[in-house]
C-alpha cells in the first residue's frame, strides 16, 4: 500500500491541476525529464514499481490514453489490469461506490480512472485508500494530458512563464481545456480561449482567461495554438450547424497560419478530425508538436505514477547516508 | 374528549392579532379559548410551563414532498408528518409527484385518509393536505378532473417537480381553478433552457465541468405566468423563487395588483452555488442555489414581504441515491426540521427581520394567502400552536432527524432556535428533548 | 546542506585526494590490457565527477576513455521505504557497452546496495564482457557480496559518523572528510 505525501506533497491522488501549486506542477515536469530517457533505451524498463498492481478503470472508451498509461505502468515494471465498462453506473447496475469497495477489497495499489461524470475521480479518491489518478472525468479535468502539454511547450520554449497560449474549439465540453487553463495560469502563461460563442462556457473570464472571437485573432496573438477536437455530438446539440461550417470559420489551416509569428507551435490532444478543426498539412507540418506530445505523455505518466506510488522525502534524505 | 391545555408564562407572538407580549393561552375542545395574561384554566386542564419560550401559531409549509405512495424508503406520510411537527409545523401541503401521482380522486383521498388515520391512532404529526396534480400523469398535456380532486381533499394543483410548460394549459388552469378558489402552484422552469443542467450556470459550474441552469429558465416562465394571472384573474403561486429576475416580475405583479403569491425556501435565502464545490450532492436541488446577487434579492424580497412566505420544498432522498456521481444524484434536500433554526439564524439574529415578521412569513402569511384555516391564535381558531426557544443554539445532526432521509447541506451547522412543543388541534404532537 | 564545521574532520586534503585519484588511474591502466575497450561509468552524484577525473589521468597514459554517468534512483531496492525522490538525474551511457570492459566508479562503498542497483541498470544497456568496480573510499559494512577491484583508501568509520567526499565541480574543491552526524543533544 502506498504512502501519501509524495516528494512534492501531492497527496494520495492526482484528481486535477486546480488544487496544485506552481512548484508542484513544475516539479512533476522536472521529474518527467529522466523518464524521457528511459523510453529511448533498448530495454525500456526500470524496476521501481515492481510488485505494484495498477488498475486502469475506464468507464469511457479510450484507446490512446489507456495505451499511454499502460506503457508508463509497464515501463515502471508494475502489473497492470484493464477494466473497461461502458455506461453509467445506473445502466451497469453497479454503483461507483460499489466499484470502489471492490477495488479496495482487492488491495489494488493504484487506480487510473476515466469516467463520464465530472467529479467521479474525486468521488473514488475519497472512498478508497489506493492512489487514484484521473484520466478524465466528465468535463472536469484531465490532468496528465495538461501536464504533457505543459512539458511539450516547455521543451520548445524553455519555459512556460509569459507564453501566450490560446485554446481553440469546444471549450464548454472540454476537460482538457480546463486542466490546461489551470496548469498554464499557475505556471505564469497568458491564456485565451477561442471558438464558437455557443461553445464558450459561462464565466470563463472569471477564471483569468481572455476570450478571442475569431481564430485569426488567436493566431496573431499567440505563441501556442492548442486545437481541440470537435465532436460530432455538438452538431446534434445544435451548437454548430455543420462540420463544414466549423472548418470554414475556425479551422486551423496553413492559410490562416501565415498570420502567425515564426515560432508559433500547434498542439492537439488527439485524436484529430483532419479537415475539421485542423488541416492535414498543419497537423503534419513544422509547427506541429503533436507527436512529441504523445512521447511526452508516457514520460509524464511515468513521473506521476512514480511520485504518487512512493512518498516520504524526509526518509529519502536520511536514507542517502546509509545506502552506498 | 380532549383535555384542556393551559400554556403559562410564555411570550405570545401572533402577528394576526398584533400581539407580541407575555400572555397565557387556554385551549378548550381543540380550539383556542383565550389568549390573555394571568389565565386560570379549568382544574382538569394540563398546565404547561412555557416560560422563556415563544408561543406562536403553528408553522405552515405549502411545499413538502412526502413520497408516499411509491417512495416509502425515502419518507412516508407518517414520518413526514412527524418530521414536520418536530420542525414546528402544524400544516403541510403534500406535493403530487408520488408514484402513482395524485392525479385522481382515489390517490388524493388516500393521502388525506392516511394522515388522519395516524392522527386518530395518536401517532400523527402535522396536518397533511394533499395537493392534486394539475395535469394527468404530470405530463403537462391534459387537465386533471380538478373538481374530483378537490372533493377528495385537494387544496391546490401543481405539476411540481415539473413545470406547467404549455402556456395554453396554464391559462386554462388559472381559469378553471377559480371555480374552487384554489391556487395553481408553479414550479417555474423552461426545460429546453435547463436541459441537462445540474447546478446554476456560471463560473462555478464551468470550473467543476457541470452543466448549468441559467436564471432565465426560471425568469422567463415566471414573467409569462404573471401575465396569465393578470389576464385570467386566477391565483398563481410561484414556488421556490431563486432568481433576482423572478423577484422583479413578482414585484411588478404586486404593483399591478395581479393575483400572484410567492414562496422562498430557507436554503435559497442562505446558500449560494459555492455550496456545490467538491461535488456535494447535498447542495444539488432544482431550482439550484444561485449567485450571491440572487440570494440577496430573494432575501430582501422576503423581508419586504414581496415574497410573502417561506416554504421548505422538503425533498427527502435515500442516502444511497445521493451517494453518487453529481450528475446522477437526484435533486432535492430535506428541510422541515431545520427551517426554523436556519431562518432565525439568517434573518432574525442579524436583526433584519423581527421575530413577529418571521412568524408571519412562516404561518400567518401562508394561511392568509392560501386560504388555510390556521396561522392565528385568535379565539375560536383550531389550536395549532408551536412553542419554541428563539435563542437556543443547536447543532444539526441528521442522524437524529424524524424524517427517514438525511440529505441536508446543514449537517453539522449551528442553528438558532429550537422547537419545544407542537400542538395540533389541541393535542401535543411533538415534544422536544 | 550546511554542516557545522566543528563536526568535520579532514581525512584527505585536495592535493592528497588528487594524488589518490592519480594512483587509481595508474592502477586501472596497469590492469586493463591496451587492446580492451575500456568504459568508465560513474554513479551520480560525485561518482561521475570522480570518473571524469580518473579518465583524465588515463587519457595521459592510453588516450581518451569514454565516460558515462548512471543514476540509480529507479533501481534502488528500498523504494517502499524511502518512496519517490523527485530529483532523478539522467543516465547517460555514451557508448555501447556490449563486449566492453566497464569500470563502475563511485565515491564511497558501504553496504554495496548502490553497486547492486548499478549492475542491474547496466545490464539493461547491454552485456559487458567484464565489469569492475573502482571506489575512492571503502568504509566496510557490506550487506551484499560486493568487493572493489580498485580502492583508494580504506577508512574505519566510528559509530555516529559518516564519510563525505567532496568533488571540485559540485563542492568547490576535492577532499575527503569524516563527519559527525547530528545527534538529538546538539541543541535546537
Amino acid at each position: 500500500m502506498s504512502d501519501p505525501g509524495a516528494g512534492l506533497g501531492l497527496g494520495k491522488d492526482l484528481v486535477g491541476l486546480e488544487p496544485l501549486g506552481r512548484e508542484q506542477i513544475l516539479g512533476i515536469l522536472d521529474t518527467a525529464e529522466p523518464f524521457k530517457e528511459i523510453s529511448e533505451r533498448q530495454i525500456k524498463k526500470v524496476p521501481v514499481l515492481r510488485g505494484q498492481t495498477i488498475v486502469n478503470l475506464f468507464f469511457e472508451p479510450s484507446t490512446r490514453t489507456r495505451i499511454s498509461f499502460e506503457f508508463a505502468e509497464k515501463r515502471l515494471s508494475a502489473d497492470t489490469v484493464n477494466i473497461s465498462s461502458s455506461g453509467s453506473s445506473v445502466e451497469k447496475g453497479e454503483t461507483l461506490v460499489d466499484t470502489a469497495r471492490n477495488l479496495e477489497a482487492m488491495r489494488i495499489n493504484m487506480v487510473v480512472v476515466r469516467h463520464g461524470s465530472s467529479g467521479a475521480a474525486g468521488f473514488l479518491a475519497d472512498r478508497i485508500p489506493s492512489n487514484v489518478i484521473n484520466a478524465g472525468d466528465g468535463q472536469h479535468e484531465h490532468p496528465t494530458q495538461a501536464l504533457l502539454d505543459l512539458l511539450t511547450i516547455r521543451d520548445r520554449f524553455g519555459s512556460i512563464e509569459g507564453r501566450r497560449v490560446c485554446i481553440v474549439g469546444d471549450i464548454l465540453h472540454s476537460r482538457v481545456a480546463r486542466s490546461n487553463i489551470w496548469g498554464l495560469l499557475k505556471c505564469g502563461a497568458e491564456v485565451a480561449v477561442c471558438g464558437p460563442r455557443t461553445l464558450i462556457p459561462a464565466g470563463i473570464g472569471d477564471l483569468g482567461v481572455r476570450v478571442l472571437r475569431r481564430v485569426e485573432e488567436a493566431i496573431e496573438w499567440g505563441d501556442v495554438l492548442y486545437v481541440l477536437r470537435l465532436q460530432l455530438e455538438r452538431m446534434k446539440g445544435g451548437y454548430v450547424a455543420s462540420l463544414r461550417e466549423y472548418n470554414r470559420v475556425f479551422g486551423v489551416s496553413s492559410e490562416r497560419l501565415r498570420l502567425a509569428s515564426d515560432d508559433l507551435i500547434v498542439l492537439h490532444p488527439g485524436p484529430m478530425n483532419r479537415g475539421v478543426e485542423i488541416d492535414s498539412d498543419v497537423a503534419d507540418g513544422e509547427r506541429s508538436v503533436i507527436l512529441p506530445q504523445v512521447t511526452n505523455g508516457v514520460a509524464v505518466r511515468m513521473a506521476v505514477l512514480y511520485l504518487l506510488a512512493g512518498g516520504q522525502p524526509e526518509l529519502a534524505e536520511t536514507a542517502k547516508g546509509g545506502v552506498a | 374528549m380532549k383535555r384542556p391545555v393551559l400554556l403559562v408564562g410564555g411570550r405570545v407572538v401572533d402577528p394576526s392579532q398584533s400581539i407580541d407580549e407575555p400572555r397565557d393561552v387556554l385551549v378548550l375542545g381543540g380550539r383556542i379559548e383565550a389568549v390573555e395574561r394571568g389565565l386560570a384554566g379549568p382544574d382538569e386542564a394540563e398546565r404547561i410551563d412555557v416560560s422563556g419560550l415563544v408561543v406562536a401559531p403553528g408553522l405552515i409549509d405549502v411545499h413538502v414532498h412526502l413520497r408516499e405512495p411509491g417512495g416509502e424508503h425515502k419518507e412516508t406520510i407518517r414520518s413526514g408528518a412527524l418530521a414536520a411537527a418536530a420542525g414546528g409545523f402544524t400544516t403541510v401541503w403534500a406535493m403530487p409527484n408520488t408514484d402513482p401521482p395524485l392525479d385522481d380522486p382515489a390517490a388524493v383521498g388516500f393521502v388525506r385518509q392516511e394522515a388522519r388515520a395516524w392522527a386518530r391512532r395518536g401517532e400523527g404529526g402535522a396536518r397533511v393536505s394533499p395537493v392534486g396534480a394539475a395535469s394527468r400523469g404530470l405530463a403537462g398535456e391534459r387537465m386533471t378532473e380538478i373538481g374530483g380532486l378537490v372533493e377528495a381533499g385537494a387544496v391546490a394543483v401543481t405539476d411540481d417537480g415539473y413545470p406547467i410548460a404549455d402556456p395554453a394549459l396554464m391559462r386554462r388552469l388559472l381559469e378553471y381553478t377559480q371555480t374552487f378558489g384554489i391556487p395553481v402552484l408553479q414550479h417555474a422552469e423552461d426545460r429546453a433552457l435547463s436541459a441537462g443542467g445540474v447546478m446554476n450556470e456560471g463560473a462555478v459550474a464551468t470550473a467543476l465541468g457541470l452543466r448549468g441552469i441559467p436564471n432565465v429558465s426560471e425568469a422567463a416562465v415566471v414573467a409569462r405566468d404573471v401575465y396569465l394571472a393578470e389576464l385570467t384573474g386566477g391565483h398563481l403561486h410561484v414556488q421556490h423563487v431563486s432568481t433576482r429576475e423572478a423577484v422583479e416580475s413578482i414585484e411588478r405583479a404586486r404593483e399591478r395588483g395581479a393575483p400572484v403569491t410567492a414562496e422562498a425556501t430557507p436554503h435559497h435565502l442562505t446558500l449560494t452555488e459555492d455550496a456545490v464545490r467538491g461535488y456535494r450532492t447535498d447542495a444539488k436541488m432544482n431550482p439550484p442555489l444561485r449567485t450571491e446577487r440572487d440570494r440577496i434579492a430573494v432575501r430582501e424580497a422576503l423581508i419586504a414581504g414581496v415574497i410573502e412566505m417561506i416554504a421548505t420544498d422538503h425533498a427527502p432522498h435515500h442516502y444511497e441515491e445521493k451517494e453518487r456521481e453529481f450528475d446522477d444524484a437526484p435533486f432535492g434536500i430535506v428541510g422541515l426540521e431545520t427551517a426554523l433554526g436556519v431562518c432565525i439564524r439568517e434573518l432574525v439574529e442579524p436583526g433584519d427581520l423581527p421575530l413577529s415578521g418571521l412568524v408571519d412569513r412562516m404561518s400567518c402569511a401562508p394561511a392568509r394567502a392560501m386560504g388555510i384555516e390556521g396561522g392565528s391564535l385568535r379565539p375560536g381558531r383550531p389550536a395549532d400552536i408551536v412553542v419554541f426557544d428563539p435563542g437556543e443554539p443547536w447543532t444539526v445532526d441528521p442522524a437524529r432527524f424524524l424524517s427517514r432521509s438525511r440529505n441536508t447541506p446543514f449537517a453539522g451547522e449551528r442553528l438558532t432556535g429550537r422547537v419545544r412543543r407542537t400542538i395540533v388541534g389541541g393535542q401535543t404532537r411533538y415534544v422536544g428533548s | 546542506m550546511p554542516t557545522d564545521p566543528a563536526r568535520i574532520r579532514s581525512l584527505l586534503d585536495e592535493s592528497a585526494t588528487l594524488a589518490l585519484l592519480g594512483r587509481l588511474a595508474a592502477d586501472i591502466d596497469a590492469a586493463v590490457q591496451p587492446d580492451e575497450r575500456l568504459v568508465l561509468v560513474g554513479i551520480r552524484r560525485r561518482g561521475d565527477s570522480i570518473a571524469t577525473e580518473i579518465a583524465r589521468g588515463l587519457a595521459e597514459r592510453r588516450g581518451p576513455v569514454p565516460t558515462g554517468s548512471l543514476d540509480i534512483t529507479l533501481y534502488r531496492d528500498d523504494f517502499a521505504q524511502v518512496g519517490a525522490l523527485p530529483r532523478i538525474g539522467t543516465t547517460n551511457i555514451p557508448e555501447d557497452i556490449s563486449d566492453a570492459h566497464v569500470i563502475i566508479v563511485d565515491d564511497v562503498l558501504y553496504t554495496g546496495r548502490t553497486i547492486r542497483a548499478a549492475l542491474n541498470e547496466l545490464a539493461d544497456f547491454g552485456r559487458a564482457r567484464r565489469i569492475g568496480l573502482c571506489v575512492l573510499v571503502d568504509r566496510g559494512g557490506r550487506q551484499l557480496p560486493i568487493q572493489p577491484d580498485y580502492a583508494g583508501r580504506v577508512v574505519d568509520v566510528p559509530d555516529g559518523h559518516e564519510v563525505s567526499v567532496r568533488v571540485s565541480d559540485l563542492d568547490g574543491a576535492w577532499g575527503v572528510d569524516l563527519v559527525r552526524k547530528e545527534s538529538d543533544g546538539d541543541g535546537q
